[in-house]
């Protein structure tokens, strides 16, 4: 009869840890999904105010001042770049997974689209401001700035996040709940945009 | 001086249906809370301890009622500038769209938070099944506390052993 002790299970499901808990999801990811959650509804908060202010305010009060308009084609176009980020993310993720040496590039690639985004949407700030939209000039404005300008932080944020994963990958020193954590935080980063582009640019 | 009292009915707003339902629970609770603190100041001279207790019972109903009267009040909390807004406008359907918004949100996060931990869990007790290896792709790779390796694979694929009696 074959019988099998519980230690034996456990020293054998982590090799050199005699006894130990296994862990069923990496602290950092678990933390940073936490963390997500929040800054989810932090987001939710400020689209629901855009949302209840544009649906109470005259036509005429809201618009931006002198008939400027937000750029909608080239945030469009910051919009694919994030989106290609994104996607070139993921393919990093399965290649760190493999043990690819290309996931250090493929990483770098995905971290400098998504400066471009930032950086993108800064050129588009200052073409703003250059116009007279402030944060003062309108309604609109206001929101535009505080919202956009939030997720803006948050990319940046998660730009360092994504820069350090990608130092630590090339030394060798890249742990995988690191890298969850970064990846996820940028994915909320990604995930976000699109509702905040619809929301506020139309 | 005495202040003179009005017997004329103020004008019926928000502000006044809030800020009176909170005076309601003000006159309520406060002489309560008076006799409340009365009986501990008994409880040390000729009560025991545990006839000091309903106190704090009697306290916990009646701030259950007030805020049960509150919840009734009707008017809106006004706990934000925007809330104020409604009504003034086309904009009730916001108000109500992003208050389901904000109520279901934070549910639907939590819930697939659960769902998700539990499927992991299950997931991890499958594999704690002798024989069964542990998956290439799972999560928890490269997370040991003694390895913080520059590659997956700290918890590398192992066929358990089941020692033979």
């Amino acid at each position: 009869m074959t019988v099998i002790p519980l230690t034996t299970v456990e020293q054998t499901v982590r090799v050199g840890r005699p006894g130990a808990r296994r862990e069923v999801v990496p602290s950092g990811l678990l933390g940073m999904v936490i963390f997500v959650g929040t800054e989810v509804m932090f987001f939710a908060g400020l689209i629901s105010a855009f949302t209840i202010s544009k649906a109470g305010a005259p036509r005429d009060a809201w618009n931006l001042p002198a008939g400027q308009v937000l750029p909608l084609a080239s945030t469009a176009v910051n919009t694919v770049a994030l989106f290609a980020s994104a996607a070139l993310l993921w393919v990093a993720g399965r290649q760190y997974r493999a043990r690819s040496p290309a996931a250090v590039q493929t990483l770098l690639a995905a971290t400098s689209l998504g400066a471009l985004f930032v950086m993108l949407q800064g050129r588009e700030w200052v073409g703003l401001i250059g116009h007279g939209v402030t944060l003062r000039s309108s309604a609109l404005g206001a929101f535009f700035y505080v919202i956009v300008g939030t997720h803006a932080l948050h990319a940046v944020a998660a730009l360092a996040g994504l820069g350090v994963a990608w130092w630590r990958l090339r030394a060798g020193r890249l742990s995988y709940g690191f890298f969850l954590g970064a990846q996820t935080f940028w994915y909320f980063v990604v995930l976000i945009w699109p509702v905040i582009y619809a929301r506020v640019y139309f | 001086m005495r202040e003179s009292i009005s017997n004329e009915a103020p004008p019926q707003t928000l502000e006044h249906v809030w800020f009176g339902s909170a005076s309601l629970g003000t006159v309520l609770v406060l002489p309560r809370l008076q006799r409340g603190v009365d009986v501990l100041k008994a409880v040390g001279k000729n009560l025991t301890q545990s006839q000091g207790i309903p106190a704090f019972k009697a306290s916990r109903r009646i701030v259950s009622i007030t805020a049960s009267l509150l919840t009734a009040a009707p008017g809106s909390a006004l706990a934000c500038p925007v809330c104020a807004l409604v009504g003034t406008g086309n904009n009730t359907w916001a108000y109500q769209a992003m208050s389901a918004m904000l109520t279901l949100l934070p549910l639907a996060m939590v819930g697939a938070t659960v769902w998700w931990l539990t499927r992991l869990v299950a997931r991890a007790d499958t594999e704690r099944r002798p024989g069964v290896e542990v998956a290439s792709d799972s999560l928890v790779q490269g997370t040991s506390p003694t390895r913080r390796g520059s590659a997956p694979g700290g918890l590398v694929s192992v066929t358990r052993r089941a020692s033979a009696e």
